[in-house]
């Protein structure tokens, strides 16, 4: 299997590749003129190629964006009824009888808007919620097509004059399938393809490094919708007639989905080998099997999901995306239990040694702006203050560590200021904008980058498109998203590459990592968008001392250089004060010192609620108090 | 142990095909001329017809398609071929299975046209499936001659190659409206489900009620797959009108029939459009149809003769000499379609498709099936339609008075149908009871319904989409019982439960054990493809023919004149009440409970604290799926069984658990209530289309639910994490 997926990778493998796909054109193309093409032949093909374009607008959504969508027929019906609704000429309040053009291209924009319209909502979920919700719209618009019978004829259908000529039907949906194939090849190229497969392989992450989830989500469901109704438009015509059950058929979304599992999800020839071959396989069961054949296509269903997850593409193609790794829940993988007690061991071994204060810097003290300034930050789950009124800032140039014990609201306050957390009081500025209220890839496009304490890397990709997706999205607007990456883009995450040692690793797929490289790709992706500032959550959890050290080496020649300013959540002590100059001391969500490092570590207050064991046995009772002084 | 579940799957899918090919052998497709030799005749005249032998129209598909096949035989071997110059022409039909799917159909008409060269064609199944068909005839000017698409829409298009054998759909109900009201009815409503077919005759039958003098007090309309009637049949007591006209499909004649028991609807006079005329459905209603008159294209027991065939008599012994059941009308109006195809080919001395148009415009014959003649749309106007009503299980005809077998009982009076007068009007508000207690009894049913299919998907993370095929197969069990040996399906529900725990073993074993720990998406489609093999399976084993189950639950307790109870929905109610509660203790009060919960929350950590969390979920889907079955048993009565009445209802299983939570007990019974009141009285305060609104309603609560409160209503088993960021 692998010499002939390299062999199909190779110069070789694609100029065969291409030259049976030119084949195949060229032979469908030449079909319709030669002697002995009947009509019947040409109408079979047309169908395909309406189910092929199906299939490829459901894999858009489905299988490079990661969102199972289980209603997508309802655009081929909407697309189809609003066609109908204008070209019929029985009274149905319209009966206007335009001519088939408009119509039909109508038909696509008021599936596009609605799509984009019910998307805006339906988006907000995911897995199966989504898949639900899709397939509530679905049952939901038949039923109002059924009932609203002034308009749409009813459960009755309308007539459309029938106009039955196979050749041009066959010609013109030729060309769009081709056309959409193209589209979808050239997209899957450029950056906006890659957002969708960083929004499949963690929406959160990709959110939190810029981009903008929601939008291009909705966008790219938008156009199958449009795209789906089109095709609808268009059935419509060469159906002669509509009614409910048929313009809005499940099996259309079955067909689009059973097609693209066959084939590959997430690929772009997937759903046209997919569907072809579903149809053809569905011809030699129905010939053979007769009664039988629909058990048959059951039981293939299933040998298909248990056998051949990444389907016929995937046995070449290793992008191809198994079907199992859709609808997973939470995107980030948890920290393996042994890199925790590392971690842990970390913490005790770099107890209180105040070190020297951080190296020279490239700004000096005076010179420096504010560059976060966030005040009262509250934050509640249920019954629990998380956060509860902290103020915080950090300066450009800086290096602020933020500490506490486990629990204490560190990352819930990371959370807030990177805006995956609404406030329940307080604000934030970031600069001179007051970044309160905004999503999490607007602050990331303002300059603030941040790690996870869960890793979040987009573990199916390579380490090399891991870095080049994590770009300034605020800086690449409307046409950068529809262009490939640039060469001086790819020019710096090589360079970060190098300067993170993942140079090797370059083409593995991030998921193939171990746990202290995956830290590294974050830091080089949280670089890669220029930040002003980076919060590092946890940086050097699981992660082997002599690889902390370099770490940190990178981190001040980072800081140093480029001004970069990093706030750090560490259970590391000794790392914070070797590279921070003022650190931040949390306890139960509320700021317990703040100050050098030395200065902190010398307060009772700290020294009781970081390291409560020893500190109990001191004063357990004046360390309450002090925390509780310390509330409003 | 993994290869050892993995085997049991592949024997337990290699099994369920088999078990289906062993009842039913393959049918041949395309029938010739088995009795005589080719070298008889001097040609073969090709026809060819896409018909359902799959999907929902597979029963009518079956019938039209042994119509057609009986003309076929009868020409070849009886009549000897057809007649054109000095030669004998051998009949051959090429046949497709279109599964009920517009698409397919059209595809394999053109299919019929271009590569099997047909020189004409036979209609398929259904005015759906001839409009699109048609017009691909009539594009490619081949004849189609059909009997059993009947929307008068299609002939309005003015093609000139359809023509219509069968009384066409506004004229369904005429002779049965005429006598009506010659005996004095004076008021009617109409319920029609809004397909093509059904509003074409409900269009009709207000036409003819008006021409006769009955005044229309209310129509209503319904969609396709309804699960209730009840706030119809509730408006329609309230206004207390003489007859009752409605119906679209089989499975309606059965709710409308069960739907006026269960609320002491008791008109003079019930006209239901598809139904009483088919011995089968007589068979599984019984004494609960008596009395209720609907139309019918053609009985055997009219007064028809004609030259070949002999007496619609002659012709029915005939056809049950071949087919070992008699005739219902599709399949004699499939025969006659193809008998003016040839009287018109012999007439024309030709197969020209002008020739053959022209004698087919020509054609006025007399036939077993009643005169043919087609008037300038292409629709035979020379028969009417009879009406049938069924007196003590037996169909006999009522009108037209040339056809009639004999009189019409009318009003219903000292039948079961009760001769209690409707009562009065009462305000709207007065009916809100009646629509609370429909909509309690509804909730009753979709609640037992849905509980098997939220506790799998909240402990074990398998959307089972397969949940109505697990209803279906419960059903059909309850319905083989009653049918066997006469047990009421309420008694055969432990018997239901245990079989259908097995089962539930069985899959989870061999099918869902292999794709639990997988992403939803993988068992969903296992699922789904489990369904697909379950509907086929059950539909060559026990046919696609409407079933329904008897019980002695039925009926309806008065509590006032405008309040009733329905029984069966009443005890559905009880027993549903009953597993919820024991579940809930199963749940709370047991160790295998508290092993069912935890694993729900957390399958790694309840595994590591010492929990068999393969075991938790064989129980917990073996418990599930015996619920499920029961749940079947229980509607057998209430819902028509067939292979095909899964979807729908996993579908409404989707709605009520996603949108009250999974695995939630509680939530399974709220949900179930609130979309069971909802549609209730939606349905009853809307005029016209309330219960088309009250399903667009219940999608539409099911997406907002979901948009703005995706956790759930109530909170469930299992902690959910539903929106994207």
């Amino acid at each position: 299997m692998t010499p002939l997926r390299q062999w199909l990778n190779g110069p070789g493998g694609r100029l065969i590749v291409r030259i049976a796909a030119a084949a195949a054109l060229v032979w469908l193309i030449v079909l319709p003129l030669a002697g002995g093409t009947s009509d019947s032949t040409l109408f079979t093909f047309t169908l395909m190629f309406t189910g092929v374009a199906v299939a490829i607008n459901w894999n858009l959504t489905g299988g490079f964006t990661g969102y199972v969508d289980f209603g997508h027929a309802v655009w081929f019906g909407i697309g189809a009824y609003t066609t109908a609704i204008l070209m019929s000429l029985q009274s149905n309040g319209l009966g206007i009888g335009w001519p088939p053009i408009p119509a039909i291209l109508l038909g696509m924009v008021v599936s596009g808007a609605l799509a984009a319209l019910i998307g805006r909502f339906t988006m907000h979920l995911k897995g199966p919620y989504f898949s639900i919700a899709m397939l509530g719209t679905f049952v939901a618009m038949r039923e109002i097509v059924r009932t609203w019978g002034g308009l749409t004829g009813g459960g009755v259908g309308l007539t459309l004059p029938p106009y039955l000529n196979r050749q041009l039907f066959y010609y013109l949906e030729l060309v769009l399938v081709v056309g959409l194939i193209g589209l979808t090849w050239w997209l899957r190229r450029t950056r906006f393809g890659a957002a969708l497969v960083a929004i499949r392989e963690d929406e959160l992450g990709a959110q939190m490094r810029g981009i903008a989830t929601t939008r291009l989500k909705v966008a790219v469901f938008s156009f199958a919708g449009a795209s789906t109704g089109l095709f609808g438009g268009l059935w419509a015509y060469q159906n002669t007639f509509v009614d409910p059950d048929i313009a809005f058929i499940e099996t259309r979304t079955i067909d689009a989905i059973m097609g693209t599992l066959l084939g590959g999800l997430g690929t772009v020839i997937g759903p046209i080998v997919g569907s072809v071959g579903l149809y053809w396989l569905r011809e030699v069961l129905w010939a053979n099997l007769l009664d039988y054949h629909l058990v048959a296509q059951g039981v293939l269903l299933i040998l298909i999901v248990l056998f051949l997850p990444k389907g016929i593409v995937g046995i070449f193609d290793a992008r191809a995306v198994s079907l199992r790794r859709l609808w997973r829940w939470g995107a980030a993988e948890s920290v393996p239990q042994a890199e925790e007690d590392v971690q842990m061991e970390g913490g005790q071994h770099g107890e209180a040694r105040p070190a020297e204060p951080a190296q020279a810097r490239a700004v000096p003290f005076d010179e420096r702006t504010r560059i976060v300034e966030a005040n009262s930050i509250v934050k509640r789950f249920g019954g629990l203050t998380a956060v509860d009124g902290v103020d915080i800032e950090v300066f450009s140039g800086e290096m602020v560590g933020l500490i506490g014990p486990n629990g204490s609201g560190k990352t819930t306050l990371f959370d807030c200021l990177s805006r995956v957390h609404s406030l329940n009081s307080g604000s934030i500025r970031l600069g001179t904008t007051d970044i309160t209220r905004l999503s999490p890839y607007q602050v990331a496009r303002m300059g603030m980058a941040r790690t996870f304490q869960v890793i979040r890397v987009y573990r199916d990709l390579t380490v090399r498109e891991n870095m080049e997706l994590s770009v300034q999205w605020g800086e690449i607007g409307v046409r950068g998203l529809f262009q490939r990456t640039d060469t001086a883009t790819r020019a710096k995450a090589e360079q970060l590459m190098d300067f993170l040692m993942l140079a090797p690793m370059g083409d593995e797929p991030a998921g193939t990592l171990s746990g202290g490289q995956r830290r590294l790709l974050e830091i080089g992706m949280a670089l890669m968008s220029n930040p002003t500032l980076v919060l590092l959550d946890e940086a050097t959890s699981g992660i082997n001392p002599t690889l902390v050290e370099d770490i940190k080496d990178r981190l001040v020649s980072i800081n140093a250089e480029q001004g970069v300013s990093f706030l750090m959540v560490e259970h590391n002590v000794q790392f914070v004060a070797d590279l921070c100059e003022r650190v931040v001391v949390l306890d139960s969500g509320r700021k317990l010192a703040e100050g050098t490092p030395r200065q902190v570590m010398e307060e009772p207050a700290v020294i009781e609620a970081y390291f409560g064991a020893h500190g109990r046995q001191d004063a357990p009772e004046n360390g309450g108090r002090a925390s509780e002084a310390e509330s409003p | 142990m993994r290869r050892h579940g993995l085997a049991l799957g592949v024997i337990l899918l290699v099994g369920l095909s088999f078990l289906a090919g062993c009842v039913r052998g393959s049918t041949p497709t395309g029938d010739g001329a088995p009795g005589a030799a080719d070298s008889d005749f001097a040609g073969t005249v090709k026809l060819g017809a896409a018909l359902s032998e799959t999907g929902k129209y597979a029963v009518e598909g079956k019938d039209s398609r042994q119509g057609y096949d009986t003309w076929v035989r009868w020409v070849n071997d009886v009549y000897g071929g057809i007649r054109i110059g000095a030669g004998r022409y051998r009949a051959e039909i090429v046949y497709y299975d279109d599964e009920s799917d517009a698409d397919t159909a059209g595809n394999l008409v053109q299919r019929l046209i271009d590569e099997d060269k047909v020189d004409f064609l036979l209609g398929p199944y259904s005015s759906g499936l001839t409009t699109g068909t048609s017009a691909i005839a009539e594009a490619n000017n081949v004849l189609m001659v059909e009997g059993n698409g009947t929307s008068d829409t299609m002939f309005e298009r003015g093609f000139q190659n359809l023509f219509l054998v069968a009384t066409i759909a506004s004229d369904y109900t005429r002779s049965g409206i005429e006598a009506l009201a010659d005996r004095g009815a004076a008021t009617a409503v109409i319920a029609h489900e809004d397909t093509s077919f059904a509003t074409a005759v409900a269009n009709g039958a207000a036409r003819h009620l008006e021409a006769n003098g009955i005044e229309v007090l209310a129509s209503e309309t319904y969609p396709k797959d309804i699960q209730d009637v009840s706030a119809i049949m509730t408006k329609f007591r309230n206004l207390g009108p003489d007859i009752f006209v409605g119906g679209g499909h089989y499975n309606d004649a059965v709710l409308f029939v069960n739907s006026a028991k269960e609320l002491g609807f008791q008109p003079d006079g019930m006209l239901i459009t598809v139904g009483p005329s088919n011995p089968k459905l007589i068979e599984e209603l019984g004494t609960d149809i008596d009395g209720v008159l609907g139309p019918t294209q053609w009985e055997s027991t009219m007064a028809y003769e004609g030259i070949y065939f002999g007496t619609a008599a002659d012709y029915a012994t005939y056809y049950e000499a071949l087919w070992g059941e008699p005739p219902v009308y599709q399949a004699a109006s499939a025969t006659a379609a193809a008998l003016a195809l040839h009287l018109a080919i012999e007439a024309a001395d030709s197969t020209e498709t002008d020739d053959v148009r022209a004698a087919l415009r020509d054609l006025s014959a007399d036939t077993f099936y009643g005169p043919i003649s087609f008037d300038g749309r292409g629709v035979n106007t020379a028969k009417p339609m009879g009406t049938v009503q069924v007196q003590d299980g037996q169909i006999v005809i009522v009108a037209p008075d040339a056809a009639a077998t004999a009189g019409l009982q009318y009003p219903l009076g000292g039948g079961t149908m009760g001769s209690a007068r409707p009562v009065g009007q009462v305000s709207d508000l007065g009916q809100l009871p009646q629509a609370i207690v429909n909509g309690i009894a509804l909730g009753g049913m979709y609640a037992v319904l849905v509980l098997g299919f939220s506790i799998i998907w909240g402990v074990m993370g398998v959307i089972n989409i397969a949940h109505g095929e697990f209803v279906m197969v419960g059903a059909y069990l309850a319905w083989l019982g009653n049918d066997l040996w006469g047990i009421d399906p309420f008694v055969s529900v432990p018997a239901v439960f245990i079989l259908m725990m097995a089962f539930g073993y069985v899959v989870q074993r061999g099918l869902v054990n292999h794709v639990i720990n997988r992403p939803h998406l993988v068992s969903l489609l296992v699922m789904f493809g489990l369904a697909i093999i379950l509907q086929n399976a059950m539909k060559l084993i026990f046919s696609a023919d409407f079933r329904r189950a008897s019980t002695s639950l039925d009926g309806s307790w008065r509590v006032t004149d405008t309040l009733t109870v329905p029984v069966t929905k009443f005890w559905i109610l009880v027993i549903a009440l009953g597993i919820l509660g024991c579940l809930s203790l199963l749940l709370t009060r047991t160790r295998l409970g508290k092993g069912i919960r935890a694993a729900a929350q957390n399958r790694e950590a309840a595994g590591i604290v010492g929990i068999d969390v393969g075991k938790v979920y064989l129980i917990t889907f073996a418990i599930c799926i015996g619920i499920t079955g029961v749940a079947g048993a229980m509607v057998s009565p209430v819902l028509a069984v067939q292979p095909f009445q899964g979807p729908p209802l996993t579908l409404k299983a989707f709605a009520i658990t996603a949108m009250a939570g999974l695995g939630s007990i509680r939530g399974a019974l709220g949900g179930a209530m609130l979309l069971g009141l909802v549609e209730a009285v939606l349905a009853l305060y809307v005029e016209g289309v309330g219960t088309n609104l009250a399903v667009v309603a219940s999608f539409v609560i099911l997406v907002a639910a979901l948009v703005l409160r995706p956790q759930g209503i109530f909170k469930g088993l299992r902690p959910v994490d539903a929106t994207a960021s």
